[in-house]
């Protein structure tokens, strides 16, 4: 087919176009995602660079995250470069290779416009959180003259105006993409490795323990998870640590759910059969033939599930409860929401971007779910 | 069919006596199980080394459970199993991995039996690998066991989805081969497939044991199948055995009703001779397993003209007819 | 000979997905007259199953799509373009299907009678109480003992055969003119599919009816059928009388089918299976479909084939068999 025609074309013609422009030869045969990531993150990269090329030093010297930021600016730039180079010299013809199931997802996956949209967005997302150093316009905090830059619309020195203290709005915005990007990330985590533990166990051992562990699985869920926020809140003090953990040690049971239900249905399928007929132990028959098949739908869950701790922080922020001293989405609509008549961009920026956020996810969780659906073939 | 001599007068390679698997179906409150599945109910048969003992049924007479619980798959509830003189039941972990190493299992589904995520190569070599098999080089021994069931060495490093059914019967027979067994049981291993493949598949399995010297266990419902492949053929019905005899004997002169209603029910590509076959088809359905008719299990189904209260009152024993012809029938007088 | 009822000239009916287009009925024609059971069989993919759902319009457009130029007759009445609401009236009424699978064809949520009083109201306007009258006798005619008590109880409580029973009860509602069986015995055991054989043949007779009887199982087909249609790789391969199919296979796959089958009667332990595998209707080969696995296979095979005529009931999609038939039959 025309794939074909395409890859050996990137083959000839691809390696110095690549050594300029990543991803420009893969855009060209029209592997689009990857082409966009790779062309946009190295683009992106470079303007930076060069736009801040007299403040790196002083991005440098500044505290833990600037370091971070310039580390990881020239990591992307070397990896956009490296990946294109090898994508374009390495082995062509790899559509003959064999590909396993993940392989087939990942294809899969390429074919979901949106859900790729989303992906695009999420890595830019994350990428533009670990540089903000780099690209924020001011320090979030620094107030600005509270006679004359109150409230200011937007503008070429503030794109996305100030708020009642003078402060930056962008600038804002790009911070409190790190708590709700760093609480979605390590709360899922948390409670993902948690939630496939519990369920794995509770599900291929059965009996007993599986009654013990879910009714407690129960309790959890039954739990106002709310509630007990609130009240660890107000009882301790709110530090990001304090919440990505509540939040972690309350996600859980729900994946623990999923994932017990899928071991329960692969440990009387014939193959996990036959590996007990072999000989297997019960540890390789676990880490090899169980958990690799259930993974598909924790994934699934995984993704949807940062969409939604991010939108449960907003709420949290705007309510009051949300991490202290830092801005987050959530208490920037908060504090803006009442000026939303006279200074319109304070809550309807964050918003847009939660609202933009959760999206994606939501796309790539819906593209997963598709990709990864072993129904759609065989 | 044979035409092949099989040495009966040693010992066989599996004794099973007595062999019981009862399934809890509703908990109560406390765990405590308030009625018994009877999948198994009391199955005696002996296998020798070299032969193909066909086990055939319909749905739910147990004829799989049988199979899985001989090799303590599932752990039979009661009775004894021998494995060349050992016992199985008493094994501890140690050796019921050395029991894994000498009986293989070949399942139905050739789509749910390969695990999706591994490569052929994977599956075997892993199998190998556990059983400290295929050394010096296990990938060179897996491409062997390709060759041996009929695939092309090349596609080791493909996955299950890019075979067809029968392809992947192969994959699962190459698996069950690489520990070099002594028996295999084979769940229904070509009732998945189209008719032309099945034949491949058979007559694969059929050159297998010629060359290895392997024992069967070969579990189907075909009962045309089962005639090409065993050497003696035992028929299961609710749980329990009903007749076992030489594939010859129990075709031509079926002792048992229920194996005379089951054998002239297969429909026949002779649509000539339709007319004139004597055909038994049996009333009602399978009574559940769950509540099984008392005295013999067959008496609510059986046509025999000579059925009487004995039947109803009092299960009959399985036992030889002669001339290795064993029945459970009241009315089968012995030497028949 | 009696009448034909249902036609069907080289219906195409192709699947547009996106690994491409999967040619599932590709050129089928074949008659079902009155009062007789044809038998169409075929190995799975070879579009069988299809081609019995094309005549109902029950397949999903797209990605299905009945091209141009194909055509069923029902009695004379053109089905392909025919509106919904007319399809609706002939499905139930004068063209009934059971399925392979009765499980999943009956609402878990509702008793057996209610299904079956349902249709008789839909299509025979009866109200509740005769309607209910009528669901009991009609499976007191399936074989059901105890209708009325039966006609409260769910699927789930009752056995595979008793199912498949409640699933013919629901197509005879109407006294249909043909029966469209699908698989009806493959998911029961032997001497419940004796039983339900037993059944629909004692039905066709006393109701008259044409039975269209779709399997892959040529024991079933030489039980119970008047005709046979064999598919291969979505066309017809060969068709005729039920004894000549069976006694004289003219089709190289025909006798491959035959051959690879395990006898009862003629016990053998070698069997001769047709080498190779079913190709895939996105690609099938060019040429004669069955070259590749065919035994006989030589020069003017790569043509494509059409199916020759032999007589009045036979024809077959070879050139050699039939050049072979027909050269034989004019030497003697």
């Amino acid at each position: 087919m025309s794939e074909d025609g395409a890859v050996h074309g990137l083959r000839r013609g691809g390696a110095p176009l690549t050594a300029i422009l990543p991803g420009a030869p893969q855009l060209l045969a029209g592997r689009w995602g990857a082409g966009t990531v790779a062309l946009l993150v190295w683009l992106g990269s470079w303007w930076v660079l060069i736009a801040r090329r007299h403040s790196l030093a002083d991005v440098w010297a500044a505290g833990w995250d600037g370091p971070l930021a310039i580390t990881t600016l020239l990591g992307a730039l070397v990896s956009c470069w490296v990946w294109s180079l090898r994508d374009t010299l390495g082995p062509g013809g790899h559509r003959d290779v064999s590909v396993g199931q993940w392989g087939l997802a990942c294809r899969a996956f390429s074919k979901n416009r949106t859900a790729v949209v989303g992906l695009i967005v999420i890595v830019g997302l994350y990428y533009v959180a670990l540089i903000t150093p780099l690209v924020t316009p001011a320090d979030p905090s620094a107030q600005g003259n509270l006679l004359t830059e109150r409230f200011l619309p937007l503008s070429a020195a503030h794109r996305l105006g100030t708020d009642q203290y003078g402060r930056d709005v962008l600038a804002r915005l790009l911070y409190g993409a790190r708590i709700s990007l760093t609480i979605g990330f390590v709360a899922v985590g948390i409670s993902v490795s948690i939630g496939t533990l519990v369920g794995a166990t509770a599900g291929y051992l059965g009996g007993i323990a599986d009654a013990v562990i879910m009714r407690f699985v129960d309790m959890i869920i039954s739990f106002p998870r709310l509630i007990l926020l609130v009240t660890i809140v107000a009882v301790f003090d709110r530090s990001i640590f304090l919440i990505v953990v509540v939040l972690g040690l309350t996600l859980w049971p729900g994946t623990a759910r999923i994932v017990r239900g899928e071991v329960l249905s692969l440990r009387e399928r014939e193959f996990v059969q036959a590996a007990r007929a072999l000989g297997y132990s019960t540890r390789r028959i676990i880490l090899r033939h169980i958990i690799p098949n259930a993974l598909a739908p924790v994934i699934v869950a995984a993704t949807l599930g940062i969409g939604n701790t991010i939108v449960l922080e907003a709420g949290l922020s705007f309510l009051g409860l949300g991490v202290a001293g830092t801005p987050s989405w959530g208490s920037m609509v908060a504090e803006g929401r009442g000026d939303l008549l006279n200074a319109w961009w304070l809550a309807t920026f964050p918003g847009l971007a939660i609202v933009f956020t959760v999206l994606s996810f939501n796309l790539v969780g819906d593209g997963l779910r598709d990709a990864l659906d072993p129904r759609l073939r065989t | 069919m044979s035409g092949r001599q099989v040495d009966r007068t040693g010992e066989p390679l599996l004794r099973v006596r007595d062999l019981e698997k009862h399934f809890p179906v509703q908990k109560g409150v406390f765990g405590r199980a308030e009625r018994m599945l009877k999948a198994v109910d009391g199955v005696s048969f002996d296998i020798y080394r070299g032969e193909t003992l066909g086990l055939v049924g319909e749905s739910g007479c147990g004829k799989s459970t049988t199979g899985r619980a001989i090799l303590r798959l599932i752990e039979p509830t009661a009775g004894s199993v021998h494995f060349d003189g050992i016992d199985v039941g008493a094994l501890d972990r140690q050796g019921l991995r050395g029991l894994r190493r000498r009986t293989q299992f070949v399942f139905q589904d050739p789509f749910g039996s390969l695990n999706p995520r591994m490569s052929v190569g994977a599956m075997l070599e892993e199998a190998l690998y556990v059983h400290g098999l295929g050394q010096p080089d296990p990938r060179a021994r897996a491409m062997e066991l390709l060759d041996r069931v009929g695939l092309r060495p090349e596609h080791i490093d493909r996955y299950p989805h890019e075979f067809s059914g029968g392809q992947r019967q192969r994959l699962g027979i190459a698996r069950a081969l690489s520990v070099e067994p002594d028996l295999l049981v084979l769940d229904e291993p070509v009732s998945a497939l189209d008719v032309s493949v099945q034949a491949q598949v058979i007559n694969l399995l059929v050159d297998l044991q010629r060359d290895l010297g392997l024992t069967y266990l070969f579990i189907a419902h075909d009962l045309a199948l089962v005639e090409h492949v065993s050497d003696r053929v035992a028929v299961m019905y609710l749980g329990r055995m009903v007749e076992l005899a030489d594939v010859r004997a129990l075709y031509q002169d079926p002792q048992h009703p229920y194996t005379k209603a089951l054998l002239s029910a297969v429909p026949r590509p002779d649509p000539v001779g339709r007319e004139g076959r004597e055909r038994i088809v049996l009333k009602g359905d399978v009574p559940s397993p769950l509540n099984p008719p008392g005295g013999c299990p067959f008496h609510t189904r059986c046509p025999h003209p000579h059925k009487d209260a004995l039947c109803s009152a009092d299960r009959p024993r399985f036992e030889g007819k002669g001339a290795g012809h064993f029945a459970a029938c009241h009315k089968v007088g012995k030497g028949a | 000979m009696s009448e034909i009822l249902l036609s069907i000239k080289d219906l195409r009916t192709w699947f547009f997905t996106d690994q491409g287009v999967a040619k599932a009925v590709d050129g089928v024609s074949f008659e079902v007259r009155e009062g007789e059971t044809l038998g169409v069989v075929g190995e799975s993919g070879c579009g069988k199953t299809v081609t019995s759902l094309s005549v109902l319009g029950l397949l999903p457009q797209p990605p299905a799509r009945i091209m141009d130029g194909s055509s069923i007759l029902f009695e004379g009445e053109e089905l392909i373009g025919a509106d919904e609401r007319r399809l609706r009236g002939l499905r139930g009424n004068e063209i009934s299907m059971i399925f392979q699978e009765p499980m999943s064809s009956l609402n878990p949520v509702f008793s057996i009678g209610d299904q079956i009083i349902e249709v008789l109201r839909l299509h025979r306007g009866l109200d509740r109480k005769d309607a209910r009258v009528e669901a009991a006798r009609l499976l007191q005619e399936v074989g059901m003992a105890e209708p009325d008590r039966r006609l409260d109880d769910y699927p789930h409580q009752l056995s595979g055969g008793m199912r498949q029973r409640v699933m013919i009860a629901m197509a005879l509602s109407c006294e249909p003119k043909l029966l469209i069986a699908d698989e009806p015995t493959t998911a029961l055991d032997v001497t419940i599919q004796a039983q339900i054989l037993e059944l629909l043949a004692d039905l066709r007779g006393r109701y008259g009816m044409s039975v269209l009887l779709i399997t892959h199982d040529l024991g079933v087909v030489a039980e119970v059928c008047d005709r046979v249609v064999v598919m291969y790789a979505g066309q017809v391969v060969e068709t005729g009388d039920v004894e000549e199919i069976f006694a004289d296979p003219q089709h190289p796959y025909t006798r491959g089918l035959l051959r690879s089958l395990p006898s009862l009667d003629v016990p053998e332990r070698r069997l001769s299976p047709i080498p190779g595998m079913v190709p895939s209707p996105i690609d099938w080969p060019q040429g004669c479909r069955f070259r590749d696995r065919c035994d006989s296979a030589g020069d003017g095979c790569e043509a494509e084939q059409s199916l020759v005529h032999l007589g009045d009931h036979r024809a077959v999609r070879c050139w050699k068999a039939a050049a072979e038939s027909l050269g034989g039959a004019a030497g003697s």
